[in-house]
């Protein structure tokens, strides 16, 4: 692969840019995948959505394989500023940002049924933490394709699934609930899995 | 050479009759629903729309024969859970535009919203030349926006002299507002820290570069 081989209305496929994300890449497929991204914003906005996606996942190959050098650099500076917290040069932050803000989506923390859970057909109540005291919620339940089985709004943090929906033995379900706080920020617990027994 | 296959997509792909194809179909999508829900739910503002891009997703990935699967097995060299994250956003994007039109980007940031990022590395270059600041509103005259405009001009064929993965980080985080520790894990820097210190390095050229160009800061 060469930079000369890119036409201007060409991208990044999707083997480099994921080859890029891993570090597979050799030092100059790297480079002339760099030069395209410098010129290129839509295969930057490609690179940046899915590391935003793959870092939100509970593992990350990255961070593993990064662990020792950043764990070196935190004692590091550790040892540099014993007692105060780190914070990032002020001029490469917006004004009053910090990292935290940076962090992305508010989390709501779910309850029942459990991640992997096995359930019976016949009763599943839904539980989640609250993220505040007037916020409102909404539950969705689908099949493992995608298909919506049932969904309501609901202010409550506890919610049954009414007897007319039937749910199938021995089968994928996926629930998640998004929540919007009096303050108009949106949160969600991410999809949750459960089973239902044979 | 490409990479191992992952067994869901190696019975998928080495089905030999419609029946058996449909079955390693269901255990794919059951290894890897999550991640695909996860992604087409990171895909836009809507989260109701969530299930309509992962549907996407899915019809896509099944068409002509898994083509895409496929030439991920033929090609692909990077780890299969990547490449389907960065497949899965591209069509999730693809949808959006689809449904949508181009005049949004996927996130919904506007234009101007971009343009108000951009402005941003030339704010911070320029308060480093002198202390006034350019979006100082007391200052605001047409002189002062014809040297901003000029300055920015300037910063551009700077930072176009740059080396491509320092304009990368650059234009990550000033033109495209990528949080620094995403912009870490993308560009493999061992922490956020090290991004920082590489901005910090970078702010400190741009300037000195501007010195030398005559730009003393944004007054006329």
């Amino acid at each position: 692969m060469n930079r000369s081989d890119w036409p201007d209305d060409t991208h990044l496929d999707e083997d480099l840019i994921a080859s890029y994300l891993d570090g597979t890449l050799s030092a100059s497929e790297a480079d002339d995948v760099e030069e395209h991204l410098a010129c290129c914003a839509a295969c930057r906005s490609d690179l940046a959505a899915a590391v935003q996606v793959l870092r939100s996942l509970p593992k990350r190959r990255r961070w593993l394989f990064a662990a020792p050098v950043a764990a070196a650099a935190a004692i590091a500076m550790l040892l540099v500023f014993p007692s105060d917290r780190i914070e990032p040069p002020s001029d490469v932050l917006r004004s009053g940002e910090t990292i935290a803000d940076r962090e992305g989506r508010l989390t709501i923390e779910a309850v029942a049924p459990a991640p992997g859970e096995i359930l019976g057909t016949d009763s599943v109540v839904f539980v989640w933490h609250a993220i505040d005291t007037d916020a409102a919620y909404r539950i969705t339940l689908s099949e493992e394709n995608g298909d919506v089985v049932w969904s309501a709004s609901t202010s409550d943090t506890t919610i049954s699934l009414p007897s007319q929906i039937e749910l199938m033995p021995d089968r994928v379900y996926l629930w998640y609930v998004d929540g919007l706080r009096r303050d108009i920020q949106p949160a969600t617990t991410g999809v949750i899995e459960f089973h239902t027994s044979p | 050479m490409a990479a191992a296959r992952p067994p869901e997509l190696a019975d998928l792909l080495d089905a030999a009759d419609a029946a058996i194809t449909e079955r390693a179909w269901k255990a794919f999508v059951a290894r890897y629903s999550r991640l695909l829900l996860h992604t087409a739910r990171s895909s836009g503002v809507d989260y109701d729309g969530g299930m309509d891009r992962y549907r996407y997703v899915l019809e896509e990935l099944r068409r002509d024969d898994f083509r895409r699967l496929r030439q991920y097995a033929v090609e692909g060299r990077s780890e299969f859970t990547t490449w389907l994250v960065v497949v899965g956003r591209r069509l999730c994007a693809d949808f959006h535009r689809q449904r949508y039109g181009r005049d949004r980007g996927i996130s919904g940031e506007s234009e101007s919203d971009a343009a108000a990022v951009r402005r941003r590395l030339v704010d911070l270059v320029a308060s480093g030349l002198e202390p006034a600041h350019l979006s100082d509103p007391s200052s605001e005259t047409p002189e002062k926006h014809l040297r901003v405009a000029e300055l920015s001009q300037i910063l551009q064929s700077v930072v176009e002299s740059l080396p491509a993965r320092d304009r990368v980080l650059l234009k990550l985080r000033f033109e495209d507002d990528i949080p620094v520790r995403e912009i870490a894990e993308a560009m493999g820097f061992p922490s956020v820290f090290h991004v920082y210190r590489r901005l910090k390095t970078l702010l400190g050229t741009l300037r000195r570069d501007l010195r030398d160009r005559g730009v003393e800061g944004p007054r006329p």
